[in-house]
């Protein structure tokens, strides 16, 4: 509570300052308050991996393999996935400010592809647009990118040739510069790439033809509940980099707390437009950052908020069954058609239990997952929780938050 | 006197030669009776009467207890048809041609008295026993001819009572697929019935516009209809084998609701040409044709300057007293007709017999062959049914079922996919019913059963398409 206390007081503070002062003061004085000399926090990656590097000829040397690959989204579910280094989002690229960095890119597709660095400062020639700054990479070819980091902030990287497909099958990965100074003081700093798919229910492989009609929608390459939470302790500064190359724009909202969006894929947002929020739209094509002091303990949800983004497969053409009465029929139709059963009538809660005892397609995960202390949470897709503990000696995950005495809604 | 004598002596002899010949009540039936044992291991009786009609009556009523195969719907047939029977006595007719044949022309005795205008007033008597001299001397060959077209009689009926079998069966398979095809489309039928009920909840609820509830009713009452039609084609089917049978009712028999599988063990398809010729009915009749006309031929050519030839005994008494007795022979001389118009015509229905057997021989082989490619088709396709679409339907109805349960398919759309999985079961059965049709046909082809390589019991094909879906587990609520 003290910690809650000291940040609201913090922000009225830096509230008030920015009423009284011009905006470049206000960033001179914020820089001033939370610059360190200590070197910036790798970023955190859940259910994902980073790209390791070496330093070759001067240069961090990055070597990216673009491939198929299969990936588990939850279990029960795996996707034949185009990703980098064997998994989709590729490994994230983390650099710093003035880095000279070369990335080598390997193409162990079938097809040609190029790479090209979303948001990065470069020149022309390293844009990785197919045809246009470069010819495309053929298969079996290894390409050098090499440029030096100019800014800091979350990137991403893609594809720029066959782009439609390669991206729908899950061709993409985060870039993160960290500033040469760190610039706010983050303790827990996430970075999760958004990402839809359409994969038929029964079917393995992304269908890059679907243009709006997605029906799995994942965080780093995962749904929930196979999505990592994110555990953080009280009072601790977290920044959560949101990345998205899919078809939709995600608004992002967080259950507990304010957040701030401190900067896109463009640059730092300076303070005076960084306005409160608890939803945060992230465009397509686009990364945002936001930031929050988590000074409230318990599990807090981070999920999209348009709601069937936080389902998975489900019919999107069937007859609304809702408020149909079956109890007639469904006893004949039974008899015709052994196993069937009426559903739907009262709402598609039942479903959160369907999956648990019906047998469904193959490889197709039910449309609603997920138990927790109090029941199913009847949720899937972009969907996780983020666990604030008083107490943690790790940052595994500690179970389910325990309610202080009441705290907890009550009968009446 | 003694002549008097001689000539009694003749005649005797001569009704003895032809006396042989004598009505029998089942004359060459035995033959036929044979014939068709041999070719269908079936029986036919001749009902005539007599004191096995009772039995006869007796084997129907027992093979009628039972539902009927149609092994045994050929037998009643074959007992009870009285359109059979009618043609078993074109056999008594045939029979009494050739005990014609055996008989002479009835010799003429002609008389003539002549009375003296004037003493002495005894009269002068003539007369004359004249009888048709080839009548006599091709009595031999008349006999041989009747016999061989008597046995031409018994093969032509012999092939009849086979096609009618044949006609049986595959009438009997035809009332069997229209029966169990009326089972499947009831289950169809009630598809659709719920099917619409369930709309009429989605509509009541405001789920469907009325548009799609209409969609859903237009196809219950169309598959209602279809079925109201069907179930008429098996009253018509029953009728028809009713007839065939000889009974008058459809409703005191009954024959198994479903068709039997195309059996594992198939017959033996080689030679089936050679089979034929041994076995096809209509080919030896054909055959024996040929062999009446052949020696009828030989026969003109041999007595043709014989026509009206005459011979008898005349005898004369004077009016003196003097009586005189002698033989008597009058020819035709053979200046203008020496027959050769005769020998023409026997010339010509030789050939003509001779055509129409090779032509017989074309058919049968043809008939052979498309019998055979036809039962082989819908042979392989009752297994492709049977090892692959159905599994298949049945699958996409799992298959439906699981997308449904997890709300990713409708429950119209899973209906329908059970109303497909039973669609492909009638064209199953469909395809069962084509392949014993095609048998019967065969069978008829080589003119008898077909020979097994080794024997197997065909399985009796489930009745309705079999929906042992695993029951869901389902708690919660």
């Amino acid at each position: 509570m003290l910690n809650r206390r000291h940040f609201l007081s913090t922000t009225l503070l830096a509230g008030l300052t920015t009423l009284f002062t011009n905006t470049k003061a206000a960033a001179d004085q914020s820089k001033k308050i939370f610059s360190s000399n200590s070197p910036p926090k790798p970023v955190i990656v859940s259910n994902g991996r980073k790209l390791p590097w070496e330093i070759v000829n001067g240069a961090k040397q990055f070597h990216l393999i673009a491939e198929e690959c299969e990936q588990e989204f939850a279990p029960g579910m795996k996707v034949k996935c185009w990703g980098y280094n064997g998994s989709t989002p590729g490994p994230i690229i983390e650099a710093t400010e003035g880095d000279r960095v070369r990335i080598l890119l390997t193409n162990n597709l079938k097809e040609h592809t190029t790479v090209h660095w979303h948001g990065i400062f470069l020149p022309n020639g390293m844009d990785g647009v197919g045809g246009l700054t470069q010819p495309s990479i053929k298969p079996g070819e290894t390409y050098a990118y090499e440029f030096t980091l100019r800014q800091h902030g979350t990137f991403m990287y893609h594809p720029h040739a066959d782009e439609m497909v390669q991206m729908a099958v899950g061709m993409m990965g985060m870039f993160i510069i960290h500033p040469k100074e760190q610039v706010t003081n983050v303790d827990r700093d996430f970075a999760i790439m958004l990402h839809e798919w359409a994969i038929h229910p029964g079917t393995y492989r992304p269908d890059p033809a679907v243009m709006l009609d997605f029906n799995i929608f994942t965080m780093n390459g995962k749904v929930f509940p196979a999505i990592e939470p994110m555990v953080v302790k009280t009072g601790e500064r977290v920044r959560l980099r949101l990345g998205n190359l899919s078809m939709d724009q995600h608004p992002m909202h967080l259950h507990g707390f304010a957040f701030k969006v401190t900067a896109t894929d463009g640059g730092q947002i300076p303070a005076a437009g960084q306005w409160p929020q608890t939803t945060v739209p992230v465009p397509v094509g686009s990364t945002r950052d936001v930031e929050f002091i988590a000074d409230e303990p318990g599990d807090w949800v981070f999920h999209c908020h348009k709601s069937h983004h936080t389902m998975n497969a489900m019919g999107h053409d069937i007859p609304n069954t809702l408020g149909v009465d079956q109890s007639e029929v469904s006893q004949r139709i039974q008899s015709l058609l052994p196993g069937y059963m009426a559903m739907g009538e009262d709402g598609m809660a039942e479903h959160a239990m369907h999956g648990k005892h019906m047998t469904g397609p193959e490889n197709t995960l039910p449309m609603m997952m997920g138990d927790g202390p109090f029941g199913p949470i009847e949720m899937g897709g972009m969907f996780t929780v983020i666990k604030v503990r008083d107490q943690l000696s790790n940052y595994d995950d500690p179970g389910w938050y325990e309610h202080p005495k009441g705290t907890l809604p009550k009968k009446w | 006197m003694s002549k008097i004598h001689s000539v009694l002596l003749l005649a005797t002899s001569v009704s003895f030669i032809t006396g042989c010949a004598q009505i029998q009540p089942k004359a060459g039936f035995e033959q036929v009776e044979q014939m068709i044992s041999n070719r269908l291991n079936q029986q036919i009786r001749w009902v005539q009467n007599s004191e096995e009609d009772l039995a006869v009556q007796e084997q129907i009523k027992q093979l009628l207890s039972k539902d009927l195969s149609a092994d045994s719907a050929v037998q009643i047939a074959l007992l009870n048809n009285k359109n059979l029977q009618a043609r078993y006595e074109s056999l008594g007719i045939a029979q009494t041609e050739v005990v014609r044949a055996g008989l002479l022309k009835n010799p003429i005795f002609s008389f003539s008295a002549k009375f003296p205008n004037e003493p002495p007033s005894s009269a002068s008597l003539e007369f004359d026993l004249i009888g048709d001299f080839l009548n006599l001397l091709m009595l031999p060959a008349r006999k041989k001819f009747a016999a061989q077209q008597f046995e031409q009689v018994q093969l032509e009926l012999a092939d009849q009572v086979l096609r009618f079998a044949t006609k049986v069966k595959k009438h009997y398979f035809r009332l069997q697929f229209s029966q169990q095809s009326v089972a499947v489309l009831h289950e169809i039928v009630s598809v659709y019935e719920v099917s619409f009920d369930l709309a009429k909840e989605f509509y009541t609820a405001g789920n469907i516009d009325e548009l799609q509830l209409l969609r859903e009713q237009a196809l219950y009452e169309t598959t209602r209809l279809q079925l109201a039609q069907n179930t008429l084609t098996v009253s018509a089917e029953k009728e028809t084998l009713a007839q065939l049978l000889g009974l008058n009712n459809t409703q005191l028999w009954s024959i198994p609701s479903s068709l039997k599988a195309v059996p594992s063990v198939q017959p033996d398809l080689n030679n089936l040409a050679q089979l034929a010729i041994e076995q096809r009915l209509d080919l030896a009749a054909a055959g024996k044709q040929v062999e009446t006309f052949a020696s009828k031929l030989g026969t003109t050519r041999n007595w043709r300057l014989l026509a009206d030839a005459e011979f008898g005994i005349t005898g004369e008494r004077e009016r003196d007293g003097a009586g005189s007795i002698g033989p008597a022979l009058s020819l035709a001389i053979p200046i203008f007709d020496q027959g050769q118009t005769e020998i023409a015509e026997a010339n010509a229905y030789l050939r003509k017999s001779e055509h129409t057997l090779s032509a017989l021989v074309l058919e049968v082989q043809s008939e052979i062959r498309l019998a055979q490619q036809k039962m082989l088709a819908s042979q392989m396709m009752a297994q492709r049914y049977q090892s692959t679409i159905i599994p298949l339907q049945e699958k996409i109805v799992r298959l439906s079922l699981q997308q449904y349960n997890y709300m990713l398919l409708g429950a119209f759309d899973l209906l329908t996919s059970r109303q497909n999985e039973m669609r492909v079961y009638q064209d199953y059965i469909h395809a069962v019913r084509d392949y014993w049709i095609a048998r019967a046909d065969l069978e008829q082809a080589v003119g008898g059963n077909l020979r097994f390589e080794g024997t197997g019991m065909p399985q009796k094909l489930p009745e309705k398409i079999s929906n042992d879906q695993p029951m869901q587990q389902h708690g919660g609520h």
